[in-house]
């Protein structure tokens, strides 16, 4: 039922924020929408458990905020949205982990001691 | 039986990590909690130390990255019990307890009101008044915990009956007491003694109620259906995450539409109750105010018989509330300036 990540869980876990902020670029979306778009880019369908405290959290430090949106015959949804402060810290970070990815390829290159 | 346990040298550690004697005191909250639900002391002094390394590692309070003694222990004491670590007294305590701590505390209330309107209205009580807080609060709780198991048992007429006859024992047997200690008045002491057995009634209840807590835990976390799930998971961000109602039912609604478009219970979905409620941290600053609350509260119960006249032990009590109120700000206005430089 739940797909596997692409990624070992400990990797997925610390990138969780930005999936989060990133899920949003595009316009506001509920919880369990969240949940699937994470899943379609290879996180692995989180369970509301894992996904409602990075929200929380979030929503906490202004990076995102939330609004009910009355369901038809269901129970409601309550939608994000990434505010400014949400955007700059996704680009922040964006750049702080593509320059951790060129620190290690970099690495993995090796250096020559003489 | 008195056999020494490494938890003293962890909690001094604590104090000793930051410099900070407010670590050490949290640190001895969450072993009391624990061992007070006959937790094994090595496994408590373990979950200590766990705790201990990542407070040296981050320079930042027990507090801020586990929550309030209480959230943590709960936290832990969850986390043994899914692994099958906890001796099988922590995990099964009998109900009866439940409704001991419960009718304790209910005494407890019931003896503040009597404290209140003692000091308003100024009687003059005989010393039989003691008894009746402990008969009403055990008789509150005895009687709904009768109808509660009497009523899925026998008719309602019958059970009916046997309320009816009790009430009228118990209220026979006050009379009796009451009469016997007519000409027995405590004067100008009574309100205190009312205060103190509140007080100690109220503590009482407490005490019992975390040796309860653990079966509280043991019954609910296996597989609650989503009603089950939903009264413990909004009862632990009410209790000891002190969440306000509006927040915890905008969290429930949220997680009851998430569980529904996903097809899953609240229990496959979001785990163990207490667990999920504990990611929500506590409410620092409504625990606060609603504490200074409290404290403001009493402090002006106990000036309004100044009117009639100056008394030291008034002022002292009042005085007491007020260092009670201020300490509660200073806890919270430390953490608050801990988390603006963090951030």
């Amino acid at each position: 039922m739940t797909d596997p990540a692409r990624w070992p869980t400990p990797w997925v876990r610390a990138a969780l924020d930005l999936a989060v902020l990133a899920s949003l670029v595009e316009g506001r979306l509920h919880g369990y929408a969240i949940a699937q778009a994470l899943a379609e880019h290879g996180f692995g369908l989180l369970k509301g458990g894992s996904l409602y405290p990075v929200l929380n959290r979030l929503e906490e430090a202004g990076d995102v905020e939330a609004a009910w949106t009355e369901g038809q015959g269901g129970p409601g949804r309550r939608e994000y949205e990434l505010t400014a402060t949400g955007r700059d810290r996704l680009e922040r970070d964006l750049g702080s982990w593509r320059e951790l990815g060129e620190t290690l390829t970099t690495m993995s290159r090796g250096t020559t001691h003489g | 039986m008195a056999e020494e346990t490494p938890i003293p040298a962890t909690v001094d550690a604590y104090e000793q990590a930051r410099g900070e004697e407010l670590d050490g005191r949290w640190a001895f909250a969450v072993s009391w909690r624990l061992l007070m639900k006959e937790v094994d002391a090595r496994l408590v002094d373990e979950g200590l130390r766990e705790a201990l390394e990542l407070v040296r590692e981050t320079g930042e309070s027990p507090e801020e990255l586990f929550g309030s003694p209480g959230v943590y222990a709960a936290e832990l004491f969850e986390k043994w019990r899914s692994e099958g670590r906890l001796n099988p007294a922590a995990v099964k305590v009998p109900a009866a307890r439940s409704l001991i701590a419960s009718s304790l505390k209910a005494s407890g209330w019931i003896a503040f009101i009597m404290f209140v309107l003692e000091l308003v209205g100024g009687r003059d009580l005989q010393v039989g008044i003691f008894a009746l807080p402990l008969v009403l609060g055990f008789a509150t709780i005895g009687g709904v915990a009768f109808w509660e198991w009497a009523s899925r048992a026998w008719a309602t007429a019958l059970v009916v009956s046997a309320m009816t006859a009790a009430t009228v024992g118990i209220a026979a047997t006050t009379v009796v007491v009451l009469e016997a200690t007519s000409g027995t008045s405590l004067g100008a002491l009574t309100p205190w003694l009312l205060l103190l057995e509140a007080a100690v009634l109220w503590s009482a209840g407490t005490v019992v109620l975390i040796l309860v807590t653990a079966k509280t835990f043991g019954e609910v976390q296996d597989d609650p259906d989503d009603e089950q799930w939903v009264r413990r998971f909004s009862g632990v961000l009410r209790g000891a995450a002190w969440q306000s109602d509006a927040r915890v039912r905008e969290i429930v609604r949220e997680a009851r539409s998430h569980a529904a478009e996903s097809g899953r219970t609240l229990a496959e979905e979001f785990g163990p109750p207490d667990s999920y409620a504990m990611t929500y941290g506590v409410d620092v600053r409504r625990r606060t105010t609603l504490k200074i609350a409290f404290y403001a509260v009493l402090v002006a119960l106990n000036l309004v018989p100044m009117v009639d006249g100056f008394s030291w032990a008034t002022t002292a009590v009042a005085l007491f509330f007020t260092w009670q109120a201020w300490k509660e700000y200073r806890t919270y206005d430390r953490s608050r300036s801990r988390a603006q430089v963090a951030s």
